[in-house]
């Protein structure tokens, strides 16, 4: 597929697919380290420590019935809290090497109501995983 | 309503309508991670924590504003309701019991000059509707509306906003009552406001289970030529 210019990403929630409220995906790996560095290293040293990752959603908001806020708030509010299913890819065509899936379980950490006059109703919503990140090209 | 641009977002708190003042609103929804990370895991992972709430809204400065907001710092458990797009009868709006933090005021030397408040809430109610938003100058019913049951582990919320109050000794009765049909044919009465009198607002909630799915609000005046500006609003969480 190459470079390419971002017009099709797709996310669901728990199977429903919310990408048409959506319009920034942001899905950032990283992984830990420690310092390892001893006398006679002339370089500093580190060894590899967990992989960690943060995901957010730049959304549009929608207070209509079956709309986005319908479906986030009460994955929010629930007590106890049920972490969803998460499905993340650059495209909504079929998975493959280049066009690769990630899907983890997650929950909402933070679900703004942001309004600004003349600006276009939108929030950032930020989520925490619960399981590890799996990423499949078939 | 659809994605939309914020022109009508329409903010009362403690019987004050700030909309007419400000330009900005934000209430903030968080939960905290804690993290479940153990021996053994790839990455590191969380468990959901308890949520948190607060509130922010900022405009331009005015003597309404100042007046409620100047001598307001100690207040708390103020109740708001804030509507994204109008209070008209039967839109969304969010429910909070406000603890006022911050109240700032900018003067910046050839520019407006501007005012911003910000605190946490105490409580929130998400996805609630304004079920009254008139003028009352005789008895009378709100529109019923089909608002869902109250289950055993749920309560409702309720939120009177009293905007304005003129005549001679006047007072309202504020009443949200419920059925189980559209006619409110059996209207039973779930929460009642205390008489109001004046400028003002409160905040009611009540435990289920309530099996009756419509509900209206209703007042009862009276007084010497009374009328009351008000706005209620009514959730269920």
């Amino acid at each position: 597929m190459s470079k390419q210019v971002a017009k099709n990403a797709f996310v669901s929630i728990d199977g429903t697919d919310i990408s048409n409220s959506v319009d920034t995906i942001s899905l950032s790996r990283t992984r830990g380290n420690g310092e390892i560095t001893a006398f006679g290293n002339f370089w500093d040293v580190f060894a590899a420590g967990l992989k960690s990752m943060t995901f957010s959603l730049g959304m549009f908001q929608d207070y209509d019935a079956a709309a986005i806020e319908s479906i986030l708030e009460p994955l929010f509010d629930a007590e106890p809290t049920v972490a969803s299913v998460i499905v993340v890819r650059q495209d909504a065509g079929v998975v493959s090497t280049s066009n690769p899936e990630y899907t983890f379980s997650a929950f909402i950490t933070d679900l703004p109501i942001d309004l600004t006059l003349k600006s276009v109703n939108k929030m950032t919503v930020t989520f925490s995983n619960t399981t590890a990140l799996v990423k499949t090209t078939a | 309503m659809s994605k939309q641009i914020a022109t009508k977002v329409r903010i009362y708190i403690a019987g004050i309508d700030f909309s007419g003042d400000t330009n900005a609103a934000t209430i903030g929804r968080s939960r905290t991670p804690v993290e479940k990370t153990v021996f053994l895991d790839e990455w590191d992972t969380f468990m959901a924590g308890l949520k948190s709430f607060v509130y922010s809204f900022a405009g331009l400065w005015d003597e309404a504003p100042e007046a409620a907001l100047g001598a307001s710092l100690d207040l708390s458990d103020e109740p708001m309701i804030l509507a994204p797009d109008n209070a008209t009868d039967g839109n969304i709006c969010y429910l909070g019991k406000t603890l006022l933090g911050e109240y700032t005021i900018d003067t910046p030397i050839g520019a407006a000059i501007t005012f911003s408040v910000s605190g946490t809430l105490n409580d929130l109610v998400s996805r609630a509707t304004i079920v009254a938003n008139e003028t009352v100058i005789a008895n009378g019913n709100g529109v019923a509306r089909q608002l869902g049951a109250v289950s055993a582990t749920q309560s409702l919320y309720a939120v009177l906003q009293v905007l304005a109050a003129s005549g001679a000794s006047p007072t309202l009765d504020v009443a949200i009552e419920s059925d189980d049909n559209s006619g409110m044919t059996t209207p039973v009465s779930r929460i009642a406001f205390t008489q109001a009198t004046a400028v003002g607002a409160e905040w009611k909630e009540l435990a289920g289970a309530i099996a009756d799915d419509w509900w209206r609000a209703t007042f009862t005046i009276a007084g010497t030529t009374p009328s009351f500006d008000i706005v209620v609003g009514f959730g269920i969480k």
